[in-house]
């Protein structure tokens, strides 16, 4: 009965927002999709009841004739979807045995009408176009009672109930009334017209909810109006405008967010609110009051992000950012980000020298740029939001605290952002199990997550190394520039690449970079550089008669008339199968250094050296430019090596032994 | 005594760190990259070497847990002469030393068995305790903090109440020897009762010796990681230090029993008077 009082109220009493302008003066995105959603949250069933009205123009060349909605929240119905087949491992099915009916999520939508009263849910069903899973509900098709035309839109009246899950992943409530409300309304995939990334003809690009990728949604205006309890604290994507009490003991929230690709939103009684400030930035922190002591782990990292990303790529143009802090018994709501608003995550007692949350906070402001206003297709190319968002992690992480402490700042143990994420890549079992390039479901080996974020993340900051910084945060501000507010492909990136390379390197790198994404993004293959040998011959002066001054003289060894020659051979080799152009560095005995550049090609590579000085070492590559290289140890030989670091560290592991040997002769 | 302990810890030590070095040199001696660690650690250079090498290594540390087995049991064999030696006033005797091991050996196998028994019994109540306040958690509301503050607060009893444990087990390690007793629960239970009567004295004497034994490394930590090591000038008074320090701590193994042989006769002494 409340339910239908309150939908009553609702659709009796739509009223307009009072919004007489919008944040931004001039639209930032194309705002193909836009909604009004009207939410109640029921906190004793964990049920959203909600009214939503769609707008959508069809922006493309294409008639439409249908719409394609993802209904995510029924990934968490059973475990038939599509998204616990695909995480077995990760949840493990026993687990789920006891999981009592209420504690399970869905969606259904209730009715949908056209401005003309068209009911268009009666034709309405449930396909999967990425596999054949009949059991899987997260897409909902619905054919249009007519074509919607090229330039035209349609308004669409939809009613819908969800339940929540109790959170496992993403989505959901957990103990003591928290929640975490995302892709929690039917929302519409992206109509992609021909020409559009891959589209040769006009279609849906609507996926179902897999287990290892995220989402992709449309730009738009949101404006939503959420219910909740008295009490509750409640933070959202966009700007809150105002709030009202019902006088039922309900508090209404009413948020925009313009130009964004989803809004999610959060309640919970018990939040502390802390609010800072970066340039015109709103930043507002809820933190669970646990963590109320390291609010800093999170606002410090998150405004030199900004600042960061600010200088390096482009204008955050929103005016806020909300933080949210979950709950440890909900942590798996963490981690995530959403159009204006991340969740992070934070353990009580965490020491100060293991920056888990500074690194979490970091990665998802990063996705505010690459996923959010540069809006990729997370499903089908995890690599563009997640690699380049590691990638930005990487700098700024290693920026703000240091190169080789930006993670993990011990004194006997130390590590950057950037070093751990290469060897995320470098440590897998089988660095060569998949290509980066294949939509985020096809991974059946495994491999995913280390290719998509941490593979990605070293081959630009490999480009980084081959371009030079200056280059790379030019292709960066340039792509930011002609993709934000945009549904790029890999095809537009690397062409972004190959229009900068060219105006500031010219041929430098051939033709084109193709080569390079060749081999990193399409291929599987690894990148392995070598110093084979050095050998060391003396030579003796040349023997015989030579034309001097117009004389004959003759030369002979044993007249021992001439200062020997070392003759020093370096062999390279290429182990692996990728090649990039590196340099390797010579350095001789009298302290003498040549440095030498090698396209990297050929399996092999051998340079010679008749000198009086001999080779003493060699080093390809030593800058460590090329990241992706999976063996950095291998790259140098010295015929003189100093032990002494091996010493100190041998010494200091002796001593520590024998510490721990005496504590077990004083238990025994 | 307390040199040929030392000796003999420098040579099991040697048994694992021997090999390490050798494998060290042959994957690592000849790259540049070695130099990285002139400074301090360096996880790209270790990350790929365990990438690369990384079995090798896994079976070394799988020797070094044989040869500390091997080390544990030899000083369970060692007990009897360090306990008769600090007993017997008259200064050391190789045949003194070496008898006592041999007839005191099988009996403190069986009081160590006892006392890991024991132990293993207190630390399952301990953490078992905080084990159903995981799972009462689990099925609560509260927030990890319980969790964290409880570990905290268990893992300082576990301390507490595991220094007790070792405190009663030398005590009954000096009794079996005083009074060569043939039964091991009879030398535990009576090394209890005399903890028990005498506790103030005999607890601060086995803490005095504790501290001085664990404290010596702890300053060394925290001395060390101000210290700059980046030549042979500094690295080699280092490892002097690093010897003494191991020196010394056996030392005050040895003196504890010194300590505990006094404490113990002279109480017995004062009953018997």
């Amino acid at each position: 009965m409340i339910r239908s009082g309150f939908i009553l109220g609702l659709l009796l009493g739509i009223h307009a927002y009072l919004f007489a302008e919008g944040l931004f003066p001039k639209a930032l995105s194309p705002r193909t999709a836009n909604y009004d959603i009207r939410v109640r949250l029921d906190t004793a069933g964990n049920r959203l009841i909600g009214v939503e009205k769609i707008v959508f123009h069809n922006q493309t060349d294409n008639a439409i004739v249908d719409l394609q909605f993802h209904t995510y929240l029924n990934a968490f119905k059973n475990t038939a979807s599509t998204f616990f087949q695909e995480s077995n491992r990760e949840f493990s099915l026993i687990d789920l045995d006891d999981r009592p009916m209420e504690e399970w999520g869905w969606v259904d939508v209730l009715s949908v009408e056209t401005k003309d009263k068209v009911d268009l849910l009666a034709s309405a069903q449930y396909i999967q176009p990425d596999d054949d899973n009949k059991e899987d509900q997260t897409v909902l098709w619905m054919p249009l009672d007519k074509p919607l035309l090229p330039g035209d839109s349609i308004v669409l009246d939809m009613l819908f109930e969800a339940k929540l899950p109790k959170a496992m992943v993403r989505t959901g409530y957990g103990s003591n009334h928290y929640y975490l409300v995302a892709q929690w309304f039917p929302k519409l995939g992206v109509y992609e017209g021909k020409g559009d990334r891959y589209e040769v003809e006009g279609q849906w690009n609507c996926h179902q909810f897999h287990s290892s990728c995220e989402f992709f949604g449309d730009f738009g205006v949101y404006k939503v109006e959420i219910t909740v309890p008295k009490g509750f604290k409640v933070g959202a994507s966009g700007l809150r405008t105002h709030m009202a009490e019902d006088g039922d003991g309900y508090v209404t929230h009413w948020f925009v967010a313009e130009d964004v690709i989803d809004f999610t939103w959060t309640a919970f009684p018990d939040f502390v609110e802390v609010n800072d400030k970066w340039k015109e930035v709103d930043i507002r922190l809820l933190l669970h009051p646990a963590h109320v002591k390291d609010s800093n782990k999170y606002l410090i990292p998150i405004k030199e992000a900004m600042a960061y990303l600010h200088q390096h790529v482009g204008e955050y143009p929103y005016p806020t950012l909300t933080i949210v802090d979950p709950p440890f018994r909900t942590i798996n709501t963490g981690g995530m980000e959403y159009p204006t608003l991340i969740t992070g995550g934070c353990i009580y007692g965490m020491p100060d020298g293991i920056r888990t949350t500074e690194v979490l906070s970091v990665h998802e402001f990063c996705h505010q740029y690459f996923m959010q206003m540069i809006s990729s297709n997370e499903q089908e190319e995890a690599w563009m939001d997640e690699g380049f968002t590691n990638y930005m992690e990487g700098r700024i992480m290693d920026a703000i605290y240091g190169e080789k402490h930006s993670v993990i700042d011990y004194p006997f143990f130390h590590t950057g952002n950037r070093e751990r994420n290469r060897l995320r890549y470098t440590g897998m079992d089988n660095p060569k199990i998949a290509e980066i390039f294949r939509y985020g479901w096809e991974f059946p080996h495994g491999g995913f997550r280390d290719l998509t974020y941490s593979k990605t993340g070293t081959w630009l900051a490999t480009l980084e190394g081959l371009v030079g910084l200056e280059v790379m945060d030019e292709i960066l501000k340039t792509y930011f520039e002609r993709w934000k507010f945009n549904h790029p492909c890999a095809r537009d990136f690397i062409e972004v690449v190959n229009d900068v390379v060219r105006a500031r390197h010219g041929d430098k790198f051939g033709e084109d970079m193709n080569w390079f994404f060749e081999q990193v993004l399409y291929r599987s293959d690894v990148c392995d550089y070598a110093v084979g040998s050095i050998n060391v011959q003396e030579v003796g002066a040349y023997n015989g008669v030579f034309d001097t001054n117009n004389k004959k003289t003759f030369s002979s060894n044993k007249n021992n008339t001439t200062k020997n020659l070392f003759e020093s051979k370096v062999i390279l080799h290429r182990l692996g199968e990728v090649y990039m152009p590196v340099e390797v560095v010579v350095r001789f005995e009298n302290g003498e250094e040549i440095t030498e550049t090698w396209d990297g090609i050929d399996r092999g590579k051998a340079f010679t050296y008749i000198r009086s000085s001999k080779v003493e070492s060699v080093y390809i590559d030593p800058e460590h430019k090329i990241w992706i290289d999976i063996n950095f140890n291998n790259n140098s030989l010295t015929k003189q090596p100093d032990t002494f670091p091996l010493w100190k560290h041998i010494s200091e592991f002796f001593f520590w032994l024998q510490q721990i040997f005496q504590l077990g002769a004083a238990l025994a | 005594m307390t040199f040929m302990l030392y000796l003999l810890n420098v040579v099991f030590i040697l048994m694992i760190v021997g090999p390490l070095y050798t494998v060290f040199t042959h994957t690592l001696g000849d790259s540049l990259d070695l130099e990285a660690f002139r400074k301090g650690f360096d996880n790209t250079v270790w990350g790929d070497l365990m990438n690369v090498h990384g079995d090798a290594f896994a079976y070394l540390m799988d020797q070094a847990i044989i040869v500390f087995v091997l080390y544990w049991l030899l000083n369970l064999f060692l007990n009897g002469g360090i306990i008769m030696t600090t007993y017997m006033t008259g200064g050391f005797s190789s045949q003194l030393f070496w008898s006592s091991c041999s007839h005191f050996c099988f009996r403190f196998v069986r009081l160590s068995l006892l006392c890991i028994l024991l132990h293993l019994i207190v630390a399952g109540a301990i953490y078992g305790t905080y084990y159903g306040i995981v799972q009462n958690w689990i099925e609560g509301t509260g927030d990890e903090r319980i969790l964290v503050r409880s570990a905290y607060a268990f893992v300082a009893l576990h301390a507490f109440v595991g220094s007790i444990l070792l405190a009663i087990a030398d005590y009954a390690r000096i009794r079996l020897v005083q009074a060569d007793d043939k039964w091991v629960l009879k030398s535990y239970w009576k090394g209890f009762v005399f903890f028990l009567r005498y506790m103030f004295p005999a607890y601060l004497l086995y803490i005095l010796f504790l501290s001085l034994f664990v404290g010596l490394t702890v300053a060394y930590y925290f001395t060390r990681t101000s210290i700059v090591i980046e030549g042979w000038g500094v690295l080699i008074p280092v490892i002097i230090v690093q010897q003494l320090i191991t020196f010394f701590r056996i030392f005050f193994r040895v003196a504890k029993f010194g300590g505990l042989n006094e404490l113990y006769a002279q109480k017995l002494q004062t009953v018997a008077s």
